[in-house]
């Protein structure tokens, strides 16, 4: 894999950096690339010891010459690096701020460390290189269209997209540190006398108290910076610039206003006004210096309106023109509309104010507040004022775009975390663009009132001609509507014909008929009805007369579901009483004029009280189909349990309750068992649908979670749950869309929800009154319908487009939440037939990082209870979010990585990563999973992540599981995990020790033992600093508290390592710990670290089932005792910790 | 989560309920107050940006109790009463509310000015920082108005990028500052004390509440430089060891034997900006969004057809920026590179991968 990118970079036509030598690919990854010791796994810090310091022996220097430095810069210019916590330092989490990132890389490292080492004392005053940010990830805190061009400010970084009216959409190119240590608030572009920004514009961009101006232009369609001033910094905060033809008014965060030269960085006049409070927001409005008039917001909620230009001399302080108050809360923004005399005001009091105030160049007018608008459920940032609408955003992450007269016409949901920090607006192209503080970027679309080409629609079936009332629903295709009577009459429906026709009528299916229209575009034109006597009927659409009737069961038909193979094979299942599935197979004749219908199997459901199935699919390539069950359990049976299977010994698998009679005795009813059973996967509540996809298969449920589950060895595995959208507890159904994500379909309270779990937006929602109600649902690329009976009537909502939503995500965002963790797992070479282009100028590039995407696969973990799976392309400077695990309940603190390797093992050349990843955080919460990271070429990064989540464990599960809890106090605390280390054991089938530090004080030791078998992590061992010296384990050092009591506070810390020096082997009869001599935690409280010697512990550990110190005694390479870890838990309820 | 929950993760959230205190910032004062002993001999003291007042409970107890001790609470919202506590409703950066203060102590300046304010925090940490920086300048202010030679003035900082010109902005006032961070201050928050002792103000200093003070500004390389031009504030942790920390959580059952009873909170606030937010929100009064699917329903031949199939995008790559070379964006590749979009807007699909 390395000599295919060595081939490549030497015919690579990209400059090299100066004076680098190509030291080519020397060494494994791990060893060219260096992470920070601050985000290595602990594991690392063995080998990494020596990373900071001079390098020992010259193998070591050696390595360090052809290793590319990445390192985390020195303390911030910015405020963006760690907060130091107390005095010690957590060095495996990055208390990153708000959404960042940041990688720092050495740049222009010339020569060897170990030359600059020996240097060092002639050149006294060596000036050492400057670190460069590679890539940050921040709230985008500005947004600006330049013509047809967006430009972004992410922290000091401006990037650069085209919006093309073609409709392609494209990041152009990253501005690096345009403003320095500031963070971008704001662009603005001088109006050219033309007004024509297509080819150049002119762009002061500004924030905290810094301002450059730069000439940007689009020859050639690229982008290029032609000029940039100066870094001018001004004497206090910067709230509005405005272009008064060659120079910019600036005003100031205590109420003054500064014409300023912004080539030549010269202030020209200050006016202060004569209130000089400090404002939270100003609007400069006016194109000279005459006319300058501001609108300034001060932190007293007023709104204070004055003209500089009425100073007479310079520092004359301007008394204010109008005061105007309305507003209970600090004003965050505003937006003015010359043309109409509009001005908005967001505030902190969660509403927006629409003031009608004239030109407010002219003083002294009239101030008439005209609109209070209530509609963010939080404070609103941003508002903007269009010619036909106002565009505001706030905390509460939703963009609402409300008409002049105060309506809201449409909502813009799907950013998360803190909300949503800038908005930029396309008139022309009618785009809202909104930036987020989880570092996204999307654009939506404009639709104004009522014409979204979406909506409702009654279709008419009451009439004279029709008697009757509806019974069932359903959609053959996406134009073809079915429906049934409670007189047994089958209707049809065209949406392009629009008029009802009747296809036939049965007697048998009145009052109790189920309809269910065959799957595939267009349905195959067959649906089957089912009645309450055991009959079924087959009818092809077309040819109604033809339809054929089968009755299978003495008794109601349950339900029915069809299972369709590509274009081969066509399956009805039919479930009737006590848990008998009747399997038919349906085929037409090659005339297409009849069908015919033949009963292939039967299966027979686990026992359970509401015994039938409700969903079916073909799990490729067609051996098995996979059904869900009314109780919730997800199962796999055999689709062609041949006559040879039969013949031969134990056929009838596993069909307990096949003569048990409760199908009247009839030996042939007898069905086929199933072979695999996920029980109760779903709940009580039931599976609600089974799709198979990419060698996955997803069920839902009415629990509001999703399943993905793989078939391994004829067995059900599940790999991964998730969670649907907030409130959404019954999942429908799951769609695979074209762009390669899916949508999840729901019913949330009484609307029916699509729900795209990649974008976080509900991309239809349809009231239709609940999911209990016969629905249907169809969807193509070309459009989706949704059909549901009300008032004796069918309702169809259809939208274009299918079941995407036409707004586009120009930048995915990251964790919305304060990133609390970020862990390395290590890298990935992909060959060029993976090549992600770059956008980065190569001027400055290193060896090494040209060529073939080197990728650096990250963990990080959030406030926002996510694990994301980062992929950080050297190339690029971009970042990928390959998958985000949604597990945990709440805030995830910790994550550790161990057991790093490749998916083929050693030997296959591969490129690939797997690793098992430990998360820990609120709740006292742990979630265990394997993650394998595989070349993809169908995503935008080139790679895929596959997730399986192995176990979890929670402190307090015992207590979901208490009745009455509603009535009683829980005493114990909320323990949340605060820090996280692994140390892997040398024992085959052995997990590896997890220390987690509590902040109820306490060190918990767990050994992930049996975790492969997916079963739930046996806790081992607490430490608990309160009770003095804990039990089987020896204090090594600790400080004892200044008095006595309750001292102890929270574990920020822990860590392991081992020390073959430090500590003598003590117990020899050890046999888990034997080839690691001895192993400490160190878990620090605050200010003061404690020592743990593990070894002495782990000979006194209590087992369960066993006596004190059965370990300790067990010969080499026995299995460990299983441990039925929550168990330990039950038994204790009150006071885990003090134990 | 219970109602117990709160009470389980902070510790002095649940204790400050139970003492009484409005908020459990009041630990914070106390817990200052044992590493400084900033109420030695303090008769007349002044709370800026005092609500919800758990500061000016604990001066009021403190100076209260020894005779002839008076506080005045400063705030621009309004705040319940409290005995023994003057309540000024005013703007701290008027000169006026700075005389009102020295006609309550008759004159005489006060010894100890405090102030714990902080906006309510927007995420943005420059925003944060320097509205909290603000906030202290206004406080040093109209502290500078109020304070007697030798007082002291203690304020929240919030230790940012900036702090630096915060701390040789108050050396320029006070002999001594000192940084601080007590116990029952959460590790997470950026938070801590300036406790500047010795009001000794540079001569010729005319208190001027007119112009308001701005903070320093650098040098361009003022925070690279280290040795003696550098001010180096000493940082001090305070509260007893033994107290309880503020970031653990503690079982609700403490050491000392009794009984755990919820206690409510002490002083909900009092109209709070997002009041009337609430109310509607209660009462559904909100705005809503106006879905054509929930317009009165119609008939499906009413329905204009067809409908317009909406614009859709692709996303390309990022462009490869390379110097002199040839754009590749000509129509011919990007046709190649996503075959559907050119010219036919409504083929292509959300955001596909190239």
């Amino acid at each position: 894999m390395y000599r295919s990118h060595a081939a490549r970079s030497n015919k690579t036509t990209r400059p090299r950096g100066a004076g680098l030598t190509s030291t080519g690919w020397a060494g494994g990854s791990e060893a060219r690339r260096s992470w920070p010791p601050a985000a290595r796994a602990p594991r690392a810090s063995r080998e990494g010891a020596g990373e900071d310091g001079p390098s020992a022996g010259p193998a070591n220097r050696e390595r360090d010459r052809v290793r590319r430095r990445v390192a985390i810069g020195p303390p911030p210019p910015g405020s963006l690096l760690p907060v130091a916590k107390g005095s010690v330092c957590n060095a495996a989490c990055w208390r990153a701020r708000p959404v960042l990132a940041r990688v720092r890389r050495l740049s222009r490292l010339c020569g060897s460390r170990s030359d600059r080492r020996t240097n060092m004392d002639a050149l006294g005053d060596y000036v050492w290189p400057r670190a460069t940010s590679e890539l940050i990830l921040l709230p985008v805190t500005g947004l600006e269209c330049v013509g047809d061009r967006l430009l972004a400010g992410e922290g000091p970084d401006v990037l650069v997209y085209s919006l093309d009216f073609a409709g392609h959409l494209r990041m152009m190119k990253r501005v690096q540190s345009l403003l320095g240590h500031y963070l971008i608030h704001g662009f603005r572009v001088r109006p050219e006398p033309s007004g024509d920004t297509d080819s150049e514009a002119m762009v002061a961009v500004f924030g905290s108290k810094g301002l450059r101006v730069v000439k940007i232009g689009w020859g050639e369609s690229r982008f290029r910076e032609l000029w940039r001033s100066g870094l001018w910094n001004m004497s206090d905060w910067i709230w509005d610039v405005r272009w008064l033809e060659g120079n910019v008014a600036l005003a100031l965060g205590h109420n003054s206003v500064v014409l300023y030269d912004p080539v030549i960085g010269c202030l020209l006049q200050e006016v202060p006004c004569t209130d000089r409070c400090t404002l939270s927001s100003a609007c400069l409005i006016g194109d000279t210096w005459k006319e300058l008039t501001i609108v300034a917001g001060a932190v007293s909620n007023q709104l204070l309106v004055w003209y500089p230009a009425a100073a007479l001399t310079t520092n004359k302080p301007v008394a204010p023109d109008r005061r105007v108050s309305g507003h209970v809360g600090v004003i965050f923004s505003m937006s003015y509309l010359q043309s109409k005399g509009l001005l908005a005001t967001a505030s902190e009091d969660r509403s927006v104010r629409l003031w009608k105030v004239g030109d407010l160049r002219v003083p002294g007018g009239r101030v008439q507040n005209i609109g209070h608008c209530f509609g963010h459920s939080a404070r609103v940032w941003q508002v903007k004022l269009l010619e036909n609408y106002l565009i505001s955003a706030g905390e509460d992450c939703v963009c609402l775009v409300w008409s002049h007269e105060g309506e809201i016409l449409q909502a813009f949901r799907g950013h998360q975390g803190r909300g949503i920090r800038a908005i930029a607006a396309h008139e022309r192209q009618a785009w809202v663009i909104t930036g987020g503080d989880d570092s996204g970027i999307r654009l939506w679309h404009l639709v104004g009132r009522g014409n979204s080409g979406l909506g409702v629609s009654a279709l008419g079936f009451k009439s004279r001609s029709r008697s009757g009332t509806l019974k069932a629903v359903t959609l053959a295709g996406s134009w073809r509507l079915l429906a049934v009577t409670d007189t047994g009459t089958l209707y049809l429906y065209d949406f392009e014909v629009k008029c009802w026709e009747q296809l036939l009528e049965d007697k048998h299916f009145q009052s109790y008929c189920l309809l269910e229209a065959a799957p595939g575009p267009e349905g195959f034109g067959l649906c089957a009805m089912a009645s309450g006597e055991g009959r079924i009927k087959v009818v092809p659409i077309n040819t109604p007369a033809a339809a054929v009737d089968r009755v299978l069961f003495p008794g109601k038909v349950h339900s029915l579901s069809w299972a369709l193979r590509g274009y081969e094979e066509l399956l009805l299942l039919a479930s009737g009483p006590g848990g008998v599935v009747a399997c038919l197979e349906i085929s037409a004749a090659p005339s297409g004029k009849a069908i015919f219908v033949q009963e292939r199997c039967r299966y027979l459901l686990p026992p359970s009280k509401q015994r039938w199935h409700t969903c079916s699919a073909f799990l490729p390539p067609g051996d098995f189909l996979v059904c869900g069950d009314r109780r919730g359990s997800v199962l796999l049976f055999p689709s062609r349990p041949g006559p040879l299977k039969e013949l031969g010994a134990g056929g009838k698998a596993g069909a307990p309750g096949t003569g048990d009679g409760s199908d009247g005795g009839k030996s042939d009813v007898a069905g086929w068992g199933p072979v695999s059973t996920l029980h109760s996967l779903h709940g009580k509540q039931g599976v609600t649908s089974v799709t198979c996809h990419g060698g996955y298969v997803y069920t839902t449920g009415r629990d509001g979670a999703y399943y993905q589950l793989l078939v391994r060895g004829g067995q059900l595995q599940p790999v991964l749950r998730q969670k649907s959208c907030r409130g959404m507890n019954w999942v429908a159904g799951l769609r695979m869309v074209p762009d390669g994500s899916m949508v999840i379909l729901g019913f949330h309270a009484n609307e029916f929800v699509v729900w795209s779990p990649r974008s976080h937006e509900k991309l239809h929602i349809v009231n239709c009154g609940g999911g209990h109600r016969s629905w249907a649902f169809s969807d193509t690329e070309a459009a989706m319908a949704f059909a549901y009976l009300k008032d004796g009537d069918v309702m169809l909502y259809r939208a274009l487009g299918g079941c995407t939503r036409p707004h586009v995500i120009l930048r995915e965002g990251l964790h919305g939440r304060e990133i609390t963790c970020v862990k390395r797992v290590g890298a990935i070479t992909l060959g060029p037939e993976f090549e992600v282009p770059s956008f980065m100028q190569p001027d400055f590039l290193e060896p090494g990082s040209e060529g073939p995407g080197l990728i650096d696969i990250v963990v990080t973990c959030s406030e926002d209870t996510t694990v994301c799976v980062l992929a950080l392309p050297t190339a690029t400077g971009s970042a990928h979010a390959l998958t985000a695990v949604c597990n945990h309940i709440s805030s995830v603190r910790a994550v550790a990585v161990w057991d790093v390797g490749t998916p083929g093992g050693a030997q296959d050349p591969r490129p690939g990563l797997t690793a098992r990843v430990v998360s820990a955080g609120g709740r006292a919460e742990m979630h265990c999973f394997s993650i394998m990271v595989a070349p993809d070429p169908s995503t935008p990064s080139g790679l895929a992540c596959h997730v399986m989540h192995l176990s979890s464990h929670r402190l307090d599960e015992y207590w979901d599981r208490q009745r009455n809890r509603h009535r009683m106090v829980k005493v114990d605390p909320e323990t949340r995990y605060m820090s996280l280390a692994v140390c892997e054991l040398d024992r085959p089938g052995l997990g590896p020790l997890v220390a987690a530090a509590c902040s109820d004080g306490a060190v918990r030791l767990f050994c992930l033992a049996g975790l492969w078998a997916a079963s739930a992590a046996p806790w081992l061992k607490t430490f608990h600093h309160k009770a003095g010296c804990p039990q089987g384990a020896l204090p090594l050092r600790t400080r004892p508290p200044a008095s006595g009591g309750e001292s102890w506070g929270c574990v920020y810390y822990v860590c392991i390592w081992e020390s073959l020096l430090l500590f003598p082997r003590i117990d020899p009869g050890c046999s888990l710990l034997a080839s690691r001599e001895a192993a400490c935690v160190q878990c620090s409280h605050g200010r003061q670290p404690a020592f743990w010697d593990l070894t002495t512990c782990w000979t006194r550990l209590p087992c369960p089932g066993a006596s004190p110190g059965a370990w300790a005694s067990l010969p080499a390479g026995h299995p460990l005792p299983h441990c039925p870890g929550p168990q330990l838990w039950c038994q204790q309820p009150g006071h885990p910790a003090h134990t | 989560m219970g109602r117990t929950s709160k009470d389980k993760r902070d510790v002095y959230y649940r204790l400050a309920k139970e003492n009484g205190w409005r908020a459990r910032s009041a630990f914070k004062l106390l817990q200052l107050d044992e590493e400084f002993q900033l109420f030695k001999g303090v008769t007349r003291a002044v709370d800026l940006c005092a609500a919800p007042g758990s500061w000016s409970q604990v001066l009021s107890q403190k100076i209260g109790g020894q005779g002839s001790g008076q506080v005045v609470a400063v705030d621009l919202q309004a705040m319940a009463p409290l005995p023994g506590v003057t309540q000024i409703q005013g703007d701290i950066t008027q000169l006026s509310t700075a005389k009102e203060i020295i006609q309550h102590f008759e004159g005489c300046p006060a010894d100890l000015v405090v102030c714990d304010g902080a906006p309510d925090v927007t995420g943005l940490h420059d925003v944060d920082e320097y509205m909290q920086a603000q906030l202290l300048l206004a406080a040093l202010n109209i502290a500078t108005h109020v304070l007697k030679p030798g007082g002291c003035f203690v304020a929240k900082i919030f230790r940012g990028r900036d702090v630096t010109l915060l701390y040789s902005q108050l050396r320029i006032f006070f002999s001594s500052v000192l940084c601080a961070k007590p116990k029952s201050s959460r590790n997470s928050s950026i938070e801590a004390f300036a406790v500047c002792q010795g009001y000794d103000p540079p001569e010729g200093f005319k208190p001027d509440l007119s112009k308001p003070l701005l903070d320093h500004s650098y040098d361009p390389d003022f925070n690279q430089l280290d040795g003696p031009t550098r001010i180096i504030v000493p940082f001090v942790t305070c509260g007893d060891l033994s107290a309880y920390d503020s970031d653990r959580s503690y079982p609700l059952d403490l050491q000392d034997g009794s009984e755990y009873k919820y206690t409510p909170p002490t002083q909900p606030p009092i109209a709070p900006p997002y009041q009337e937010a609430c109310v509607l929100k209660k009462t559904g009064r909100l705005a809503k969004e106006i879905r054509p699917q929930d317009c009165p329903i119609s008939r499906a031949d009413a329905l204009s057809q067809p409908l317009a199939a909406p614009q859709r995008h692709t996303q390309l790559a990022p462009e490869v920026w390379k110097w002199g070379s040839e754009p590749i964006s000509t129509p011919a590749q990007c046709a190649s590179i996503c075959p559907q979009s050119c010219g036919l807007g409504a083929e292509i699909l959300f955001p596909a991968s190239q």
